[in-house]
């Protein structure tokens, strides 16, 4: 029942947690945890698409990870790290770039496959939350969570996970209290120029 | 009829058409988009170039006009609309025509175009003339304005059997080559076939053996039959026909198909991808325009859009998407001959429904938030600030009439009255919210800063506000001010003008019995089009210039397409209107629309002033319906009294009205 065999890394299993930051930024970046803890794992072996698909992904090459971890979907589904990690390449995929012609365009085709992205990506910190092994993950997952909301922009939902996670553990209490301060902050003119077609 | 028939007959009407139904190009630059609905690509049409988004063809004439002559040359569609691209130059007696028709390859490989284009020369000389054209297929430029999702992906390899980028009977290595030489008054004609996508070589091969006048034909045959599907629509007014026609044609092109699933999108260039707010747009004036069934898929393809926790949302940070996303679905399943709403789509409305409740209960914890709103987003785009979005707020108020509508229609009487006693607290909300702000109008942020946008929906489509709240009187005075009179509006500076930014203003002031005002939104509309009758997105006035901006976009031929059915037949509540913005022109020679789809079913109605007798006869539907008089006329009244009637309101089940009118003094 061994989810990370000895020769590889075990921050490479946890991936997903470097990918956190879509404009938010993860303050306290020194207290993920260092190794991975114990899994729920349900699989005899780890299907060698997955390693294939972390490497792809720690590579920048998110969007062809995809594939893979499609593939490896049915024999890691009650794994908490797989939703993490599959999660992070789909928030990856989303902002990956391919030059074409000289100009440097976006990989995926339009809002439909990154919405689709986007809302999988949910999706899978959803089955994640009720996959972690640890409170301690449970509480990762939902600041992950509150980080993809709060970047698509559904600040209430995404303040939610974060107060949340906070009373899961205090160490995020300072998480929640700077988020919701930013909520309190007055309009301000100025925001940067127009991005339609992000 | 013969080629030969067809290709006099085409030439002739092209020669015969007076330019205010060819068009007239306002813009400094001739663009025109020829694309089929439901493809993956489209043909941007230049004078004397063309662009799929991967590659380029140029056509380089010999003798050649000079490039400013070239570049200021206006391109046209067939004077029945159909969208085959023609420009003429002309060089030392030999006047150069070009000609391009694009159809779909048959079933199943129809997101595949064929542009078949043909450049005949034609010698006026007395002379012989050497003439050479040279068809260059080339990489774009990185300047471009937009590539195709899939460019690069494909290659040519060369070979006789794999895939090409064009067909030309004569090639060298830049593409295809010809030289003629003509004698005096002798023309004729050279060709080549660029497809979407890098095709099979053999299969153009194949195509190149039909004459570029059956291309032509099989175009007006497919777009005839899609413009008979819809609403038909007999106003004597041949512009406004022309321009309707046009705009019907963009929103038609502006659909791509991905496997079942059917996707409303910003433009066939570089807005080639889906943003809520214009798919609504789009979805609403096919609905009104008669093609129910379209609209349906369309809108159906937004609940992909639909997160866990209950929003809608293509770009981030931009809120309103899930108000606008229901208002889709309203608009597209309550209207039409056989209104259903499948259950899907009702636990879609009421989750989103649900969301927007939790949203505005959680902000009422925020101090500094206006009470009872939805909370702080920061859209980077269209408002251009980070706050409480006015604009949100509305249309979140038409999502909930929307889910109201929509359950009320499916028998869900207990959901339909708690989402409409949420609509009843949310609107006070919004109004003792208005009521606190600083704003003498409809300010776009409750924090007081940003750009008018979402505020400007407030009566429509949104109908968070009366026609007659003198506060949006105050903002259409403002806005339009701002762009210096009633028409299109700006957006940042005033010589920004903005295609569709006020047009909801247009609808407010037909409303508010303002036609004069409305009729000058759909003179600029009008004439603020391209010389093939699409609308950019924004464009400098005093340049007449777009830019990268390329026309046309998906908003502006929706709410062209919204304001003409609005004019004639509104059903945007429960009161049907009729010729509230009719133009005398329309009046005077007796106008009809055939198989017009509202909330009560399909209707036809004919109208018409004839000496002092105004008469409509309509399709009878169980609502209240309000009959508009014409414009500078009023009702004959016993008492002679002066004061002037413009509408009548007429019983659930009429069917016709004859009144007696007079000239207004």
């Amino acid at each position: 029942m061994i989810l990370v065999p000895a020769m590889r890394s075990v921050r490479t299993a946890v991936l997903g947690l470097a990918f956190l930051p879509l404009g938010w930024e993860l303050r306290a970046a020194e207290e993920l945890p260092s190794t991975a803890p114990p899994s729920n794992s349900h699989v005899q072996t780890v299907p060698e698409a997955y390693w294939d698909a972390l490497d792809l992904l720690s590579d920048g090459r998110a969007f062809e990870s995809l594939a893979l971890f499609a593939e490896c979907l049915p024999v890691m589904d009650g794994i908490w790290e797989f939703h993490i990690n599959y999660s992070a390449a789909l928030q990856q995929a989303n902002v990956e770039t391919r030059p074409v012609h000289g100009r440097v365009e976006v990989v995926m085709r339009s809002t439909y496959e990154r919405v689709w992205c986007m809302r999988s990506a949910l999706e899978h910190l959803l089955i994640a939350e009720s996959l972690a092994p640890t409170e301690e993950m449970r509480a990762l997952t939902l600041l992950q969570q509150g980080a993809l909301l709060s970047y698509l922009g559904s600040p209430l939902d995404a303040l939610e996970c974060y107060e949340r996670a906070a009373a899961i553990n205090a160490r995020f209490l300072e998480e929640a209290r700077s988020y919701r301060e930013t909520l309190e902050l007055p309009c301000a003119d100025g925001s940067p120029p127009t991005d339609r077609g992000e | 009829m013969s080629s030969r028939t067809l290709a006099i007959s085409a030439i002739l009407a092209w020669v015969l058409a007076p330019q205010e139904i060819l068009g007239q190009e306002r813009f400094l630059h001739s663009v025109a988009a020829l694309a089929v609905p439901g493809a993956s690509r489209a043909f941007l049409v230049q004078p004397n170039q063309l662009f799929n988004g991967e590659w380029r063809l140029e056509i380089r004439l010999s003798p050649s006009p000079d490039s400013a002559t070239v570049a200021q040359a206006s391109i046209f569609f067939e004077p029945d609309r159909v969208p085959v691209a023609r420009w003429s130059l002309e060089e030392d007696e030999i006047q150069w025509e070009s000609s391009v028709a694009v159809v779909p390859e048959p079933a199943p490989l129809d997101t595949v175009l064929i542009a078949s284009v043909q450049v005949t020369a034609r010698n006026h000389d007395d002379r012989r003339r050497e003439v050479s054209v040279a068809f260059a297929l080339g990489l774009p430029e990185p300047s471009r304005a937009f590539t195709a999702f899939d460019a690069g992906h494909l290659s040519y390899s060369g070979r006789p059997d794999t895939l090409a980028n064009g067909w030309a009977e004569s090639v060298d290595s830049t593409g295809g080559i010809y030289r003629a030489t003509l004698g005096p008054r002798q023309s004729q004609h050279f060709r080549v076939l660029i497809p979407s996508i890098p095709y099979s070589r053999r299969r153009l091969t194949h195509l190149s053996t039909k004459a570029h006048l059956s291309f032509v034909e099989e175009a007006r045959q497919l777009w005839q039959g899609y413009w008979q599907r819809g609403m038909i629509l007999d106003l004597k007014d041949t512009r406004v026909e022309a321009a309707y026609r046009d705009a019907l044609t963009v929103l038609l092109s502006v659909t791509e198909r991905r496997g079942v699933v059917w996707l409303p999108i910003g433009g066939p260039f570089h807005y080639r991808d889906v943003w809520l707010r214009d798919g609504a747009r789009a979805i609403y004036a096919l609905a009104v325009a008669g093609y129910t069934d379209l609209s349906r898929h369309l809108a159906a393809g937004f609940l992909t859009y639909q997160y866990p926790p209950g929003f809608f949302m293509s770009q981030r940070g931009q809120m309103d998407g899930t108000g606008h996303a229901l208002w889709a679905l309203e608009q597209s399943y309550l209207r039409g001959s056989q209104p259903h709403v499948p259950l899907n789509v009702l636990h879609a409305t009421l989750q989103a429904w649900r969301w927007y409740e939790r949203q505005r209960e959680r902000g009422r914890h925020f101090t500094a938030c206006a009470p009872g709103m939805l909370p702080l987003a920061n859209p980077k785009d269209n408002e251009l600030v980070r706050g409480q979005l006015v604009g949100s707020d509305f249309w979140a108020l038409a999502g909930y009439r929307a889910a109201a509508r929509l359950c009320s229609l499916s028998g869900m009487r207990l959901q339909a009255d708690s989402v409409n006693t949420s609509l009843r607290g949310y609107q006070e909300a919004i109004l003792e919210n208005l009521a606190g702000s600083e704003s003498p109008d409809v300010p776009a942020s409750w924090q007081g800063g940003g750009h008018d946008w979402g505020n400007l929906n407030c009566v429509f489509p949104c109908q968070a506000l009366s026609p007659l709240e003198p506060r949006v009187e105050r903002l259409a005075r403002r806005v339009w001010a701002f762009a210096g009179g009633a028409g299109l509006c700006a957006y940042g500076n005033p010589d920004s003008l903005h295609y569709y930014l006020g047009s909801d203003l247009a609808i407010w002031a037909l409303l508010a019995h303002q036609a004069s005002s409305a009729d000058s939104v759909l003179e600029a509309m009008l004439y603020w089009r391209t010389s093939t009758g699409g609308a950019p997105e924004m464009f400098s006035r005093s340049l007449r210039d777009f830019g990268t901006n390329l026309p046309p976009h998906a908003t502006s031929a929706s709410v062209l397409v919204g304001y003409i059915r609005n004019a004639i037949i509104c059903d945007m509540d429960d009161t049907l209107r009729l010729t509230l913005g009719a133009r005398p022109a329309w009046w005077q020679s007796g106008s009809s629309v055939l198989n017009a789809p509202t909330r009560w079913g399909n209707i036809d109605l004919r109208f018409r002033l004839k000496g002092n007798r105004a008469s409509w006869k309509w399709t009878p539907v169980p609502a209240w319906t309000e009959l508009t008089l014409p414009r500078g006329w009023n009702l004959v009244s016993r008492n002679r009294s002066e004061a002037p009637v413009r509408s009548v309101l007429v019983a659930p089940g009429t069917s016709e009205l004859n009144l007696r009118v007079r000239r207004r003094s």
